[in-house]
């Protein structure tokens, strides 16, 4: 009966916070923004106090009622330090990696001190479990949180609890804060189906790419900077090895046959499967770097490859016929609009 | 296997430092197969800490606890129900430490820990005491603090410096709380016997009870007169009367207990009416005796409700005094008049069939020799002067007929022996009297005109009843055994007999040696004395001194009292707390002022923009300050990136801004 009034009044502060709070890319916590209440064990300390008052009262012991008043006066001026452990912490969100479905995406933050030392601050998105940090010597700390995406789409991350019940306990102060922070969450992959397949449907639109490529397979053209994403099977490690940096081999793609990732391959799938099968080809094609191209509803992207198209496509594949943004707690509500028939194309 | 709370390594430093301050003032209240059990305790959770040991299996901890049940159960049987309850608490509180598995497990043990601080005071309340209390709390926060703080974060001292900050900003509001929340009586009747044994005058006595109390140095009560001492022959405070010999021993009567005095609490004006130097308003500030009556100098005229004044115009509390107590009395000294009804006298006349025949012979000759009462007492104290010594030991006396041994053999005694044979005496003759109990004398200390009376002062002697006056009298046949009794203190008048404070060395050694010693301990007792007036007893004194502060007592006035300093309090704290710490660079100071002469022109420096694009900017905005915008540009890159720590630089960069910003204004 208590638990579930309890339960409703935390549910009902926590959406009167969100409401309250815009979605921002960095904001400063102040008063507007930090709630605090006694803790469980806040309210079991006051319990304690009471205790200790009824003992003091019956044993006439001034002695007992100096120590349960200077116990009580603790608790207050407790109040002031947890606050405090809050004020003046600016956060930013700085980016999302996008991920697969099923898979937990991450966020990255900096956390920014006022002048002040912070400990023992824990965040963590949604319901998932977060971490605890310390600002002690008045330096930003960036950090990663994770939270799992319930399905495929834009996802926006949140919202952020960010809590304290530092120095001693006895009160909970915590803020929830609406995040700016979106990425897509691709499809998640799975096996099926033939390559061959994808050459019959794709075989009629190759024409119109260079001529000079098509001696057949692949040959190396040169190194290019290695950036994070790319696959470690092209890392030039022996000059790495060398010391003269990261590179990764590019090869061009000289074979005739563009690949086409194509809506109509598994007519026998539902839609959701199909994607799921297109990502895992996707991935495929791009490790063999082979070029391929995206045709479904509504997205036609041209044979390409390299690490962006990849990304692009995999984006396509992941809004596919959705159009808002999907939440930790929206994802579920909206599976029912995905049927092929309210694409429009 | 449940989840394991690991403890940090300041955790349980600090934890192991709180147990042991905690319990440390347990150790001669409690039973002391209880430290073993904690010692045991202990060793099993640093085990388990160093990863050597698990917890023991729920089976053992059960059966732990049965075991100390029943150890507490049968220590029941001898002692009191506060100890008892205090040990099973203290049970609790380390076998908690055989199963700390979750965070909430070590708050259930701090919080325990705090209530074992509390608990503390039931047994001892001295000034080190509470200094002790307080340390121990500032420790037991600074284990709860490590609680919650991350497992990296491991600075042995921080909890600690944090903890003492905390209680340092919380104590201007406890002291508000302590002065102004009202002190209500005992919300229900709780059993006070903390196991104490008292040294004092008891409910019965025989002849060498009273010299047994003089190897005691401690204090009995303290006494602070409003106006003027009585002189030291006066100082005779009257603690309990014993009416009933059985041969051997006095012992009151509970018929006299059970009467109080119907016209109790004379009014003002029957005081005026008596002569100032016999009447005496005073403080008693008493130590627990575990006894009912309380001390007042000879006969109490005015006194406060809680007492009551019996028949023998003694003072008597409701309950067992367990703890120190704090009252004032207004008392006169000398005869007592008050008439006698008959079965009263035959009350005061009962002695026991037989023993002691010589003793009532005696007493019939001088009774046939004297017809007055007077010429009878002096006949008494004459013989007693006469033939008589006054010491700390005397010989042993037989189960029967002691008087008569003391008063024709042994004839040596001290102040129990010469009351008890006067009474004897007394009754034999058909006197009505009684034996009275109390102390005599006092040692003032000039630090603060306090009198303290030491258990080494008691005293007996014995008060007859005139029939011709109706009036009690008192009669002290020690004062012409011993004269020097009555003017030097107790402690001048023993001090070469060797079983004087016998118990109290240190004292005794304090006597002899030089005066400062004597003024050390002088001051050290006046310190007390406040802090058992002002702290253990401000029940007895919050509404006098709230009176005071307030004027009135109201609602509003106590509420103005918690809330304006409480506030001012919480504010600068809030203010300690939330400050930025760093002041500002100055070369950033400077660039606000600037920003503040561009605002009306919206020309301010933009998130993120550099100080050099920002001059750059600003050239071209106007460009006739370029050459100032310029040379400042250059002047805080240096600043900030060559690190030229040249002061004079940075004073450049200051006074060219001051010289830019009216030029922009006109501009």
């Amino acid at each position: 009966m208590i638990g579930s009034i309890r339960q409703r009044l935390s549910r009902a502060v926590f959406e009167w916070s969100l409401r309250r709070s815009p979605r921002l890319k960095k904001l400063t916590l102040s008063q507007r923004r930090i709630y605090i209440m006694p803790s469980r064990s806040g309210f079991m300390f006051l319990l304690l106090l009471l205790v200790m008052l009824v003992l003091a009262i019956n044993f006439q012991n001034n002695l007992m009622f100096a120590v349960t008043f200077l116990l009580a006066s603790l608790f207050v001026v407790t109040i002031l330090h947890t606050y405090a452990n809050l004020s003046g912490l600016t956060i930013e969100f700085l980016r999302g990696h996008p991920c697969f479905e099923g898979e937990q995406a991450a966020f990255d933050l900096l956390l920014t001190p006022q002048q002040r030392q912070y400990e023992s601050i824990q965040l963590r998105l949604g319901q998932e479990s977060g971490c605890a940090v310390d600002l002690l010597d008045d330096q930003p700390v960036s950090l990663t949180l994770y939270q799992t995406p319930p399905r495929r789409g834009m996802f926006q991350a949140g919202p952020l609890l960010i809590e304290t019940y530092y120095p001693l306990g006895l009160f909970r102060a915590w803020t929830w804060l609406q995040v700016d922070l979106s990425m897509p969450v691709y499809p998640r992959p799975v096996k099926g189906g033939q390559l061959a397949d994808l050459n019959t449907v794709g075989s009629g639109e190759q024409s119109s790419t260079d001529q000079s490529e098509r001696s057949g397979g692949e040959e190396f053209a040169g190194l290019v900077t290695y950036e994070p994403g790319m696959s470690l099977k092209r890392v030039a490690w022996k000059h790495y090895a060398r010391g003269q940096g990261m590179h990764a081999k590019e090869y061009v793609e000289l074979r005739d046959h563009q690949r086409w990732l194509s809506w109509e391959l598994w007519p026998e799938l539902n839609p959701e499967a199909r994607l799921s099968r297109l990502t895992w080809w996707l991935l495929q094609l791009h490790q063999q770097g082979e070029a391929y191209g995206l045709d479904i509803p509504g997205c036609h992207i041209q044979p390409n490859q390299g690490e962006s198209h990849r990304l692009k496509v995999l984006t396509a594949l992941a809004c596919f016929g959705l159009d808002e943004m999907i939440t930790a707690e929206s994802g579920i509500k909206q599976t029912a609009n995905l049927q092929p028939n309210t694409v429009h194309e | 296997m449940k989840p394991l709370f690991q403890l940090t390594r300041s955790s349980m430093i600090w934890l192991l430092v709180s147990i042991l301050m905690v319990m440390a003032p347990y150790i001669s209240v409690v039973p002391s197969w209880l430290f073993v059990l904690a010692i045991l305790a202990v060793g099993w959770r640093l085990m388990v800490y160093r990863g050597r040991w698990s917890f023991p299996h729920w089976s053992v901890r059960v059966g732990v606890m049965l075991l100390v049940l029943v150890g507490l159960l049968l220590e029941l049987r001898q002692g009191s129900v506060m100890i008892v309850t205090v040990g099973l608490l203290i049970a609790a509180f380390v076998l908690k430490l055989t199963e700390m598995y979750r965070r909430r497990d070590a708050l259930v043990m701090l919080y325990v820990a705090f209530l074992l601080i509390v608990c503390s005071f039931l047994f001892y309340q001295s000034i080190p005491m509470a200094l002790y209390s307080v340390l121990s709390l500032i420790v037991v926060t600074a284990c709860l603090n490590t609680v919650y703080r991350s497992q990296q974060n491991n600075d042995i001292w921080r909890p600690l410096k944090r903890s003492a900050v905390l209680y340092l900003q919380a104590l201007p509001m406890m002291l508000i709380l302590f002065l102004i929340f009202p002190r209500i009586g005992p919300l229900w009747q709780v059993d006070m016997n903390s196991g104490q044994s008292f040294t004092g005058l008891s409910d019965s006595m025989s002849p060498g009870d009273v010299s047994r109390l003089t190897r005691s140095a401690e204090i009995a009560f303290r006494a602070r007169f409003d106006d003027q001492l009585p002189p030291e022959h006066l100082r005779y405070w009257r603690g309990l009367t014993y009416d009933q010999f059985d041969g051997r021993a006095w012992r009151r009567s509970d018929g006299l207990i059970a009467q109080s005095r119907t016209d109790a609490k004379p009014k003002r004006q029957a005081l005026s009416g008596l002569p100032s130097t016999q009447t005496f308003s005073y403080q008693i500030v008493m130590e627990p005796t575990g006894q009912r009556w309380r001390y007042g100098l000879d006969t109490p005229l005015r006194y406060p409700a809680k007492l009551r004044q019996i028949e023998d115009l003694t003072l008597q509390e409701a309950q067992p005094l367990m703890q120190r107590t704090q009252y004032s009395l207004v008392s006169r000294v000398g005869a007592v008049r008050e008439p006698l009804s008959d079965t009263q006298v035959a009350h005061y006349l009962q002695l026991p069939s037989e023993g002691n025949p010589k003793t009532r012979q005696l007493a019939q000759q001088w009774a046939d020799e004297h017809s007055d009462i007077k010429g009878f007492t002096a006949q008494m104290m004459g013989f007693f002067a006469r033939d008589f010594r006054y010491t700390l030991e005397p010989p042993l006396l037989q189960q029967s007929d002691s008087v008569d041994q003391f008063l024709f053999q042994s004839q040596r005694g001290f102040c129990g022996h010469f009351a008890s044979a006067g009474v004897l005496l007394l009754r034999a003759a058909g006197i009505p009297a009684r034996v009275v109990g109390g102390y005599l004398g006092g040692e003032l200390n000039p630090v603060d005109d306090v009198l303290t009376v030491r258990q080494y002062e008691a005293h007996a002697w014995l008060e007859y009843w005139d029939k011709g006056d109706l009036s009690w009298h008192r009669l002290d046949p020690t004062s012409v055994v011993a004269p020097l009794r009555l003017e030097q203190s107790a402690a001048q008048l023993f001090s070469d007999e060797p079983s004087f404070l016998a118990d109290a060395m240190l004292m005794r050694n304090g006597f002899l040696s030089g005066a400062f010693l004597k003024q050390l301990r002088q001051r050290y007792d006046a310190i007390n004395y406040d802090w058992h007036r002002w702290v253990l007893n401000f029940h007895e004194r919050q509404s006098g001194l709230l009176q005071r502060l307030l004027g009135d007592i109201s609602v509003v006035n106590l509420l103005l009292l918690v809330m304006l300093p409480g506030a001012l309090v919480l504010l600068l704290v809030a203010f300690n707390l939330l400050r930025q710490r760093a002041p500002k660079d100055d070369l950033l100071k400077a660039l606000d002022k600037l920003d503040r002469c561009l605002t009306p022109v919206n020309l301010q420096r933009r998130q993120g923009e550099t100080v050099g694009q920002f001059f750059d900017r600003l050239t071209l905005a106007f460009p006739a300050l370029a050459d100032e915008f310029e040379a400042l540009s250059r002047c805080y890159e240096r600043i900030s990136y060559a690190e030229d720590s040249n002061p004079a630089l940075r004073q450049q960069f200051k006074s060219r801004i001051e010289r830019c910003c009216p030029l922009i204004a006109q501009s």
